[in-house]
């Protein structure tokens, strides 16, 4: 076991509050000294299994209890977990599982139809394991005593997904940062609605149990109904995407005062609409709205803003993402590959970043070297601004060229946000013959002619949007984030032409 | 198998089912616009109209794919026995 470890987060909690709540679950309530003895045996039970500790420790199971005390019991054992979601196609879990090198599994019964086949994979992998002498996973940078804390997918422009391998140190120094930022102690109690394979379920997790606080698992369902899950619960503590949120609101699900118990709120995954942090200001007046960003590679989240309701500095109808955690340095990179003082890619580096994909040929382009570092680039355009940090402005990969201009889908979204003060998503239609496709988010009724008109005065003529399309709700992926694919399919369908790129 | 208020509650979080048609014990409603977003605003709806506490642990997509399965978390809720299919 490394020192140090993610698990050794949760022991803190075990020694500060032991009798204490570490997990609200199915109607029922686990103590830090309950949830440690079941990760206890799911540990010795892995080990026993494998007849040696297993080093990649997959995940089949829905939030369940088997999932939380099984992550637990892997970090137990030394081994990273990987978690495969049971609602995920088997193909990608098959393919997820060999490229980590899963060479022990965790499931519960949501898992149970997937895992016979995910089980070929854990013998796969022992049985080349004990012909090289313990290396697993083809391809894998990762050896043994590497110190992984988790490896997790993310989905990739391309559709293939890349593997992150995620260290303790790296999680070590998210969590320090974490503790320096808030004031979390072991009454909060912290809502737990992410999907495992997401890393901000780490957040939830580990800030929580760092401190001897509870949480309070909750599915999709709950969370749409947040003043019931904060009253039934006794949350102080939400996290959800800005997006579920929005489906929130489009339900007239946010009655002002009705989240009174909440302490802190915090936004992740996705830019947050100054809109969205205004209308949960009113349900949660007593609360601190945070906005927080950071990818995957960077380890959960790498900065961080306090909102502040009286001031909405932004041009872009967004809160800023703020300042960077303690320990990171950041640079913006210009078009031109000159570093930037105002405008420009933001590239990170420091001990939340980590050390390159499980597969090295992705890590081509993603890293800078400069200054004798290693920067990852995270593919954000941010603006720096003196008062309150970064702003974000968009990906790097929805600068589109039409006609010849380069055209930024993120600052045509910005536009109809100040505009409408609703949520959009701006897409590209029909290349060779590129047109831009814009749906407004929300229930209340947007006068597309007088938006068109303020559009075509406040932007380029190339960037104003030839399809402006309400809609009562954003479509979300699993992961809680508007699904730009599905958009796609709805904008296609509309146009009546085929969906494709 | 149910009662009037329950049809009245559910039909009302089913824009895709039209009045003349009836409610089925093993619809799936999803068929008829039942997203998650409805199941929650029927929940609320179901709680109001009966006065009860639907536990967390039964608010679950599997609980609330049929009018059947609703009934029954409904009728666990109120602490009476679930009737026999029919």
């Amino acid at each position: 076991m490394s020192p140090g470890g993610l698990h050794t987060w949760f022991l803190d909690g075990l020694a500060r509050n032991p009798h204490g709540p570490a997990l609200a679950i199915h109607g029922r309530e686990w103590t830090y000294t309950e949830l440690h003895a079941l990760a206890g045996r799911y540990a010795d039970r892995l080990i026993a299994d494998a007849g040696r500790p297993p080093r990649r420790v997959g995940i089949l199971a829905a939030k369940s209890i088997e999932a939380y005390a099984g992550l637990l019991g892997a970090l137990y054992t030394g081994a990273a977990y990987v978690p495969l979601g049971p609602e995920v196609p088997l193909a990608r879990n098959v393919a997820v599982a060999r490229s980590a090198g899963v060479d022990a599994l965790i499931t519960d019964a949501s898992g149970a139809e997937q895992a016979a086949c995910l089980q070929e994979v854990v013998r796969d992998a022992r049985e080349r394991a004990g012909d090289d002498g313990g290396e697993a996973g083809a391809g894998s940078r990762a050896e043994d005593g590497d110190g992984l804390a988790y490896v997790l997918f993310t989905s990739g422009s391309t559709g293939t997904p890349k593997g992150v391998p995620v260290s303790h140190a790296n999680v070590g120094a998210f969590l320090r940062a974490a503790g320096r930022r808030y004031d979390f102690d072991e009454r909060d109690r912290f809502s737990q609605i992410y999907e495992l394979t997401f890393d901000l379920a780490v957040f939830d997790l580990f800030t929580a149990w760092s401190v001897g606080a509870c949480v309070c698992s909750m599915t999709r369902l709950h969370a749409l109904d947040p003043v019931r899950a904060a009253r039934r619960n006794g949350l102080t503590v939400w996290h959800t995407t800005p997006s579920l949120v929005g489906a929130v609101q489009s339900r007239n699900g946010l009655p002002a005062g009705g989240l009174d118990g909440l302490r802190h709120s915090i936004f992740c995954g996705e830019a947050l609409p100054a809109a969205t942090a205004r209308a949960w200001h009113r349900a949660a007046p007593t609360s601190t709205i945070h906005n927080i960003y950071g990818p995957t590679e960077l380890t959960i989240a790498c900065t961080a803003h306090t909102w502040d309701p009286e001031r909405d500095p932004t041009d872009t109808g967004t809160v800023p993402i703020g300042v960077p955690h303690e320990g990171l340095d950041v640079l913006l990179l210009g078009e031109d590959g000159e570093i930037r003082q105002d405008v420009g890619e933001l590239c990170v580096t420091g001990d939340q970043m980590f050390g390159g994909y499980l597969d090295p040929a992705a890590d081509t382009g993603r890293f800078l070297e400069h200054d004798g570092r290693r920067w990852y680039r995270t593919g954000d355009r941010v603006r720096y601004e003196r008062d309150v940090g970064l702003v974000h402005l968009g990906r790097t990969d929805q600068q589109i060229k039409i006609r010849g201009y380069r055209v930024e889908l993120g600052e045509i979204e910005s536009a109809v946000r100040r505009i409408t003060g609703q949520d959009a998503t701006a897409l590209v239609l029909g290349e060779p013959a590129a047109e831009i496709a814009v749906f407004v988010f929300g229930d209340t009724p947007v006068d597309l002619p007088a938006l068109a008109k303020r559009l075509a005065g406040d932007l380029p003529g190339y960037m104003v949007p030839g399809r402006l399309w309400p809609l009562p709700k954003a479509p979300l992926n699993r992961h809680g984030k508007i699904d730009r694919g599905s958009l796609r399919a709805a904008a296609a369908q509309r146009l009546d032409r085929p969906a494709g790129e | 198998m149910w009662d009037v208020t329950f049809e009245k509650v559910l039909r009302a979080s089913l824009r895709g089912l039209p009045d003349q048609v009836d409610l089925e014990a093993d619809a799936l409603l999803t068929r008829f616009g039942l997203d998650s977003l409805a199941t929650v605003g029927l929940i609320a709806a179901l709680e109001e109209a009966y006065a009860v506490v639907i536990p967390d642990e039964a608010v679950n997509p599997m609980n609330f794919r049929t009018p059947r399965t609703i009934w029954t978390v409904l009728s666990a809720a109120r602490g009476e026995p679930t009737e026999a299919a029919g």
